[in-house]
């Protein structure tokens, strides 16, 4: 198969996935007990605002009906009105977006930077000090929760040694980056104990393999093998990883947002929840579904590109 | 190359008899500490009573924020001059049920629906493994948050949320194992002496599976702590005044500057909960020979 038909192939899977998101979150404003318009509109309802809502939300036809209401809005790029801020859920979406992208990609970045190093070392040396070690901090790190990782970072890092804000976003991109030092860096942490165990286990085949052997025989320095071959191949296997563990990133993201007071997505997401704005919990976890599904692809193409044994097979 | 020296073949023999023996104390070392830690946390919640006079919830104006160590206080006092000890020990309990209630219930229904789907095949086993593909699409925490949020935040709704949403994770590795063993010889035994379905399903191939489902169990329930003191601590799931761990991580953030001891202490307590569930997983996972 050649490398444009695996991309096609991979493109059409993914059709019957976003259309059962459509379906999924489509379903969640059904789950509200009682009369949704009732709920939706909270103190604001009057039996004339609830009878308006119910016809635009489409509450007095078919499920089915209902369901074309809510693609046809969709495709025309409406996710309703969000009740709290008067405005459409899209505009308040989009406003939080920004945050919320620079926090995940600040965080995937420091997360490799931790996990590649000492993922490729454990294995190098497996079952020794370091391997020992780094294998006891990930057990432990793992059972942490990130938002109290998050609290004990502010605690020693802003509250003690005053290196950094304790909280929120900052302006300019120097600014994101300082402000967001802390809340990434508890991501990283938490998301690196996902990334090292694979990258030690991908980085042990790497080494067993023939080509490692053959390379080794050819008289090549260790180091070299190192680089050409092992640290390529880890780096291949990261991009794997980072798929499959993208919407665990997503949701640690979405927690530490709220520690840190940083205005994104996942903010929004649990504000809204007090604030009984149910469009906009529809609206943000769409687009969070939307979000995982499109990277996914995207690391299913870049792990193509850097290996072509995946498009061959 | 010379033939291998008698003496040296048998020192590897030994050594590979030490490091035999090594490895046996390594796998029962995990599950040792991993089931130790855990029964000491069930012991000490469960005897609260026993271990500390106070009243969780018991406010004290005259003695808030006292330090760890101070006359009386363990672990000192919250803002409310409520003893941290006593609060801890009866909010592991609520932590404690949210591990065990959450696991198990996805556990058997999650079990249930993998062994069916993957024996029966078909329509039905592709309708559900694409249905299993969806939620995982989802970031599963921001779906747990949406249904919550919609079924109105509180203990029982966070249960229904992470068991309406967990449930997939036991059906894929389910579905995956049985169908290896449909295809093995005890199987197709079973079925050439005319079992029917459910007795083949439940008696031949659920016990030889069962050993991937609890080790992931172990895992899944260090992610439903992590889970619910999340939901405690962003106040979606359990509810101050309850002394959940989660929740009272998110008092003490308020008091960050004056009071370090208010969030720290139930982190390491659930950091111990966790490292007990993994380290047991782990044992487990050596003991029953299967490598991660």
């Amino acid at each position: 198969m050649g490398r444009y038909s695996f991309l096609g192939n991979r493109i059409l899977q993914m059709i019957p996935v976003l259309i059962g998101i459509t379906v999924i979150t489509f379903f969640l404003l059904r789950l509200i007990p009682g009369d949704p318009a009732r709920q939706i509109l909270g103190q604001h309802y009057t039996p004339q605002s609830g009878a308006e809502l119910r016809r635009a939300l489409g509450l007095d036809r078919p499920l089915w009906d209902q369901y074309g209401l809510f693609m046809k809005h969709l495709f025309q790029g409406s996710l309703g009105d969000s009740i709290n801020y008067q405005q459409p859920t899209t505009t308040v979406i989009s406003q939080r977006l920004p945050a919320t992208l620079f926090l995940v990609v600040y965080s995937a970045v420091m997360a490799a930077v931790i996990a590649v190093p000492v993922g490729v070392c454990s294995a190098l040396r497996k079952g020794g000090i370091f391997d020992q070690v780094a294998r006891v901090w990930f057990l432990v790190a793992y059972a942490m929760p990130a938002f109290w990782l998050g609290i004990i970072m502010i605690l020693i890092f802003a509250v003690h040694l005053h290196l950094f804000p304790v909280n929120g976003y900052g302006t300019g991109f120097t600014g994101h980056l300082r402000y967001l030092f802390l809340p990434a860096m508890t991501i990283a942490v938490a998301f690196s104990t996902v990334l090292v165990r694979t990258l030690r286990a991908s980085t042990l085949a790497v080494l067993a393999t023939d080509y490692v052997d053959t390379a080794r025989i050819k008289g090549i320095s260790r180091f070299a093998v190192l680089r050409r071959h092992v640290v390529r191949n880890a780096i291949i296997s990261l991009v794997v990883v980072f798929g499959v563990n993208l919407a665990f990133l997503v949701s640690t993201t979405v927690l530490i947002e709220n520690v840190f007071g940083i205005p994104g997505l996942g903010r929004l997401l649990v504000d809204s929840v007090s604030t009984r704005d149910y469009t906009v919990v529809q609206g943000t976890t769409l687009v969070f579904a939307f979000f995982v599904v499109m990277v996914n692809l995207l690391t299913d193409v870049v792990h193509a590109a850097l290996d072509p044994r995946v498009s061959a097979a | 190359m010379s033939a291998i020296n008698p003496s040296v073949a048998l020192l590897g023999l030994l050594e590979r008899r030490v490091r035999r023996r090594n490895n046996a104390f390594r796998r029962r070392a995990s599950l040792l500490v991993g089931g130790g830690l855990l029964l000491a946390v069930i012991v000490v919640t469960l005897a609260a009573p026993l271990i500390t006079s106070y009243d969780p919830d018991a406010i004290d104006p005259l003695h808030p924020l006292a330090a760890p160590l101070s006359p009386g206080h363990v672990f000192g006092t919250d803002s409310f001059g409520r003893d941290i000890l006593a609060r801890m020990l009866y909010g592991g309990r609520v932590d404690l049920l949210i591990a065990f209630g959450a696991t198990a219930v996805t556990l058997v229904v999650g079990t249930t629906i993998g062994l069916f789907s993957g024996y029966v095949g078909g329509w039905i086993d592709s309708t559900i493994m694409r249905i299993v593909d969806l939620f995982f699409a989802f970031p599963f925490f921001v779906l747990v948050i949406a249904i919550v949020a919609m079924l109105g935040p509180s203990v029982f709704n966070m249960f229904l949320a992470i068991w309406m949403t967990s449930w997939i994770s036991y059906a894929r590795i389910t579905r995956g194992h049985t169908l290896s063993a449909k295809r093995q010889e005890y199987v197709l035994a079973a079925k050439a002496l005319g079992y029917r379905g459910r007795r083949i399903m439940l008696r031949h191939i659920l016990p030889n599976v069962l050993s991937f489902v609890v080790i992931f169990a172990m895992v899944d329930a260090v992610g439903n702590v992590l889970l619910g003191a999340a939901l405690g601590f962003l106040g979606l799931g359990a509810k101050p005044p309850s002394p959940e761990w989660g929740v009272m991580i998110s008092d003490g953030q308020s008091y960050i500057f004056t009071a370090w001891w208010l969030s720290t202490i139930p982190g390491i307590a659930i950091v111990i909960v966790g490292v007990g569930f993994s380290l047991l997983g782990d044992g487990l996972a050596d003991i029953l020979r299967i490598g991660d």
